[in-house]
């Protein structure tokens, strides 16, 4: 019994969850998906920036999902195994809508991406004043394939080698995109607090 | 060392400790030690966009009827071994009306806003259409919907209310802070749109 999954109350547990899902039971899926809807629906919606499309892609992976209960195993946890799925949904989506979600290996920097010395007074650190909509809106502006490494690395956790993995790239350039994601963000972030400030 | 030199370094150091001669850079440097704590500070804050928002009520219900249609939903075997043909649980009339005024008494409510605005001053207009809304769904109405689920379903369905409750008083929040703002009406429309669909979705559940 996984008493640590165990849920307040009467509520199925994960584990309880996932052995009647195999069975068909409706409750039992209902119950999963409210469990894990925010993080699958959060993850569609940052890396396709549409809510329509990430309502469509939620539907998508939790569809995969349980078509494909009976296959879970438990060597890995089942949020694992869920998010992985809908990573693969988001990103089937994004190629065949011929959108980049691999980053190029090795890309000529511009002006904009290297960092250099500035002169003159220094902005505030952001560090205490980003909040979430700020955020969300900046990382909405990502180009896709800065945005797909620097959701799956700072949003969802995932480390280098396993992004690697998932989309196809190597260690070091997944390293370097998500660099040029923060740096990108940073002036995304800087430039709305400066207008923010200049706002009558 | 030069900032050129140290920010070349930092895809492969940001998420560790800088050591040795960057360690020493970044606590001379005024410059690079802001980079750093601005790209530390984005990389801490895009946490809070994991699990931030919550899908329409909707995404279940079209998920529910494909299950229904690829016949991935089973009922309990009776005795005799023989698959019980899915049943609809049909919910008692008041469940429904409930909420079909959530909705339309909304739709109406926006209506007599809409016009009664230009003669009214815009706090006003908030505070009714606050007061006006409030008593469509109170607690009573959800604490009676909860009573006919199922255990294991009442959880599910109080944080489910509990979410487009919150979600209710943000809209209303910022409806009262911007009444002539089209987008926060749909806001507020959309907020019990989704209430109604969580009750027509706890409707199909009750025992």
């Amino acid at each position: 019994m996984a008493g640590a999954s165990k849920k307040q109350g009467d509520q199925l547990s994960e584990a309880e969850a996932i052995d009647r899902a195999k069975s068909g039971d409706a409750e039992a899926f209902e119950v999963l998906y409210n469990l894990h809807k925010r993080r699958v629906y959060s993850l569609c919606l940052r890396m396709t920036t549409n809510t329509a499309d990430a309502e469509d892609l939620t539907q998508e992976a939790f569809l995969q999902l349980f078509r494909k209960i009976g296959t879970f195993r438990g060597e890995s946890a089942f949020s694992t195994w869920l998010h992985r799925m809908a990573v693969n949904v988001v990103l089937m989506r994004l190629r065949r809508k011929g959108l980049q979600v691999v980053p190029i290996e090795e890309t000529v920097e511009t002006e904009e991406e290297t960092p250099k010395k500035e002169l003159g007074g220094q902005d505030p650190v952001l560090a205490g004043s980003i909040d979430r909509l700020q955020m969300q809106k900046a990382v909405g502006s990502l180009p896709p394939g800065y945005r797909t490494i620097f959701v799956l690395h700072d949003v969802e956790g995932y480390e280098h080698n396993e992004i690697a993995e998932i989309v196809g790239c190597s260690i070091g350039n997944s390293k370097s995109q998500l660099h040029k994601a923060r740096m990108k963000l940073r002036e995304l972030l800087k430039t709305s607090r400066t207008a923010k400030v200049n706002k009558p | 060392m030069t900032c050129t030199d140290f920010q070349n370094k930092l895809p492969d150091m940001i998420d560790g400790e800088a050591a040795g001669e960057h360690a020493a850079h970044l606590k001379a440097c005024a410059l690079c030690s802001d980079l750093v704590a601005d790209l530390r500070a984005i990389s801490t804050g895009a946490k809070v966009l994991c699990a931030a928002d919550e899908p329409s009520p909707r995404v279940w219900a079209n998920i529910q009827r494909a299950l229904e249609a690829e016949g991935l939903v089973r009922t309990p075997r009776q005795a005799g071994g023989v698959l019980v043909p899915p049943r609809r649980r049909w919910a008692p009339a008041w469940l429904v009306a409930i909420a079909a005024l959530v909705v339309v008494g909304f739709g109406l409510l926006i209506q007599q806003n809409r016009s009664a605005q230009p003669m009214q001053g815009a706090k006003e207009a908030a505070a009714t259409t606050r007061g006006a809304t409030e008593p469509a769904t109170s607690a009573d109405d959800d604490q009676q919907i909860l009573a006919q689920l199922s255990p294991a379903m009442r959880t599910t369905y109080e944080n489910n209310l509990k979410d487009v409750n919150a979600f209710i008083r943000d809209a209303n929040d910022s409806l009262a802070r911007n009444p002539n703002n089209d987008e926060a009406r749909h806001f507020l429309m959309d907020a019990y749109q989704q209430k109604a669909m969580v009750y027509e979705l706890a409707m199909d559940r009750t025992q």
